[in-house]
């Protein structure tokens, strides 16, 4: 029996990190495998599109009720959605109180101590968008996700978003055997968005895994709590989906260990690609502009 | 006490009434489930016969503490470094987090041990990796390995190396594990870290929990014991030796001349059943 893999979803916050690993994950049980869905956001919302509700059992919520984690059982939090996926989310603090990052940890403690990785192929992470404490990172410690994909786009800030992550995973790669399995470019119709993603991850020694285009049909099935696969299976993005999965599928040990690189390199991509302008080239520009400004006054 | 004792059952029962009659009736409900009558000699074994118990302290161990009802016990923290890793001495403790908690636990409970303090055991010294704010914000791990490098510079008779971690290290996250393998694999020495933040669990039970499954994780068949095996050899798992009470067995089993070891010092408290308290005993 193959060995289980575990792969985690990052990317910064509104990219589409848990649109884009639900729908993946929706193509992969097609393909034969038993998943178990981690959702590690006190939003609670990466399991909606599977589960067609939104969770309301979480690990957290319910053991806050039952006094602690420790009175829990597992059959009180896993659910099971589209296809037989199964499905559990840490839950934790609403916004502004609290520490999520030692929710996501206790949860996943919980699962592993209670048997919730037994009989799966795939249990996959999805994690709430900037790393920005210990606590989530917990999927990419050592004896979980091995493979990492962020989820990133064509805009700058998500391109800086992807680099931190990067630097996240490599610390814990050294340690804990973590590697980054590629980047997933949800399109999002800026300039040479395409060729950014690759060079982005040809400075990061990953790959491109999948670039997916902009399809409204994914808001569409979204609306309706489904993924693309189960409300349009015979469409074209249903399809990238389909593709996206197999190449997962398809890279268990080619992961990379990441090298990030510095905010001055960044913009230094960005200007070679043409996005970002030089100071000369927009001083040249607004010149142009005002020098066509008075010649409209003056005649 | 005496074996002439005289156990009378009639006037400690109404002395337990007039105790509870001045509790507000919830409380005196949860406290009389504390004060139990001990049955009169002759009578135990008749209970016992007929398959009812003779007599049962409902105290019990694994519950959250109730104001009022003198259940309050210690934290995880206290559960492990307190009561299972501190009293094992030639073993070096790490407070891990800011300095309070070894501060007021410095010196231990009840700490009477054979050895050079400072040189080759440690137990009433108080070793602490003092968290400060920049630690929060950035994280410990660092801290803590140069912390594991100056015990063993300045004791380097120490048989090992525990990080007991106090609750700032699971709010942040801290990757303590990570640090135990990687000092374990430079120095060679048993670097056990247990994630024994305070507010885990309900009471200083889980810390007990917590502490003896680090020795089974960390500890036990990690590394070559020399030992000469003999037919009598006595295996004691769950000896205190915190006030000497294991120095009596000790001396017996030299007396019987047979090899006893304790292991880990540590009394274990099964979750989710009442322990009755016992007396020392193998």
């Amino acid at each position: 029996m193959a060995a289980l893999r575990q792969i985690a979803f990052y990317g910064k916050g509104g990219i589409g990190k848990s649109t884009t690993s639900q729908n993946t994950l929706a193509a992969l049980v097609d393909l034969g495998q038993k998943i178990l869905i981690v959702g590690c956001d006190p939003k609670a919302d990466s399991t909606r599109l599977i589960l067609h509700a939104k969770a309301q059992d979480t690990v957290l919520g319910l053991a806050a009720e039952a006094g602690s984690v420790e009175d829990l059982e597992l059959s009180d939090v896993l659910k099971v959605g589209y296809k037989g996926i199964k499905c559990v989310e840490s839950g934790g603090p609403e916004p502004g109180v609290g520490c999520a990052g030692r929710g996501v940890i206790t949860s996943i403690n919980f699962l592993e101590e209670n048997g919730a990785y037994d009989d799966v192929d795939y249990v996959s992470y999805d994690v709430l968008g900037d790393v920005v404490c210990g606590g989530f990172a917990m999927p990419i410690r050592e004896g979980k996700a091995q493979e990492i994909y962020i989820v990133m786009s064509g805009e700058m800030m998500a391109l800086y978003a992807a680099n931190n992550i990067a630097k996240g995973i490599l610390k814990y790669a050294h340690s804990g055997g973590v590697r980054l399995g590629g980047l997933v470019c949800n399109e999002r119709q800026t300039d040479k968005e395409l060729e950014l993603a690759e060079a982005l991850a040809a400075k990061l020694s990953s790959k491109l895994i999948h670039f997916v285009p902009r399809d409204n049909i994914v808001q569409h099935a979204e609306l309706r709590r489904q993924t693309v696969i189960e409300y349009a299976p015979d469409s074209k993005q249903a399809d990238e989906y389909r593709q996206l999965a197999t190449k997962i599928h398809n890279n268990s040990g080619k992961g990379t260990i990441p090298t990030p690189i510095t905010m001055e390199e960044l913009e230094q991509m960005l200007l070679d690609f043409g996005i970002m302008k030089t100071e000369e080239q927009q001083l040249a520009e607004l010149a142009a502009k005002e020098a066509k400004r008075v010649a409209a006054v003056a005649s | 006490m005496s074996a002439e004792y005289e156990n009378d059952g009639a006037f400690n029962e109404k002395l337990i009434e007039e105790v509870l009659a001045a509790y507000p009736e919830k409380s005196a409900k949860r406290r009389r489930k504390h004060l139990i009558v001990a049955k009169a000699a002759g009578e135990e074994e008749a209970a016992a016969e007929d398959g009812k118990v003779a007599s049962e302290c409902e105290v019990k161990s694994n519950i959250k503490s109730i104001p009022g009802v003198m259940t309050i016990r210690g934290c995880a923290y206290a559960g492990s470094k307190g009561v299972v890793w501190g009293p094992v001495k030639d073993m070096v403790h790490v407070s891990h987090g800011p300095v309070g908690c070894g501060q007021y636990s410095w010196s231990q409970r009840r700490n009477y041990y054979i050895g050079t303090t400072g040189i080759d055991t440690f137990v009433t010294m108080q070793f602490t990796s003092d968290f400060k704010e920049k630690d929060i914000v950035f994280g410990g791990d660092k801290k803590l390995d140069k912390v594991i490098d100056e015990i063993e510079a300045l004791f380097p008779l120490n048989h090992g190396v525990t990080i007991q971690s106090e609750c700032p290290i699971g709010l942040i996250g801290d990757d303590i594990e990570a640090v135990a393998k990687r000092k374990n694999k430079e120095i060679g020495k048993t670097i056990v870290p247990v994630r024994c933040e305070g507010f885990r669990g309900v009471s200083q039970s889980l810390g007990h929990h917590i502490a003896n499954d680090s020795i089974r994780d960390w500890v036990f068949d990690k590394k070559e014991i020399e030992h000469d095996a003999s037919p009598y050899d006595v295996n004691v798992i769950g000896d205190y030796n915190i006030g000497g009470d294991a120095w009596p067995h000790a001396s017996c089993s030299k007396k019987w001349d047979c090899a006893s070891s304790a292991i880990g010092r540590a009394m274990r408290r099964w979750r989710r059943s009442s322990v009755r308290p016992r007396p020392n005993s193998i």
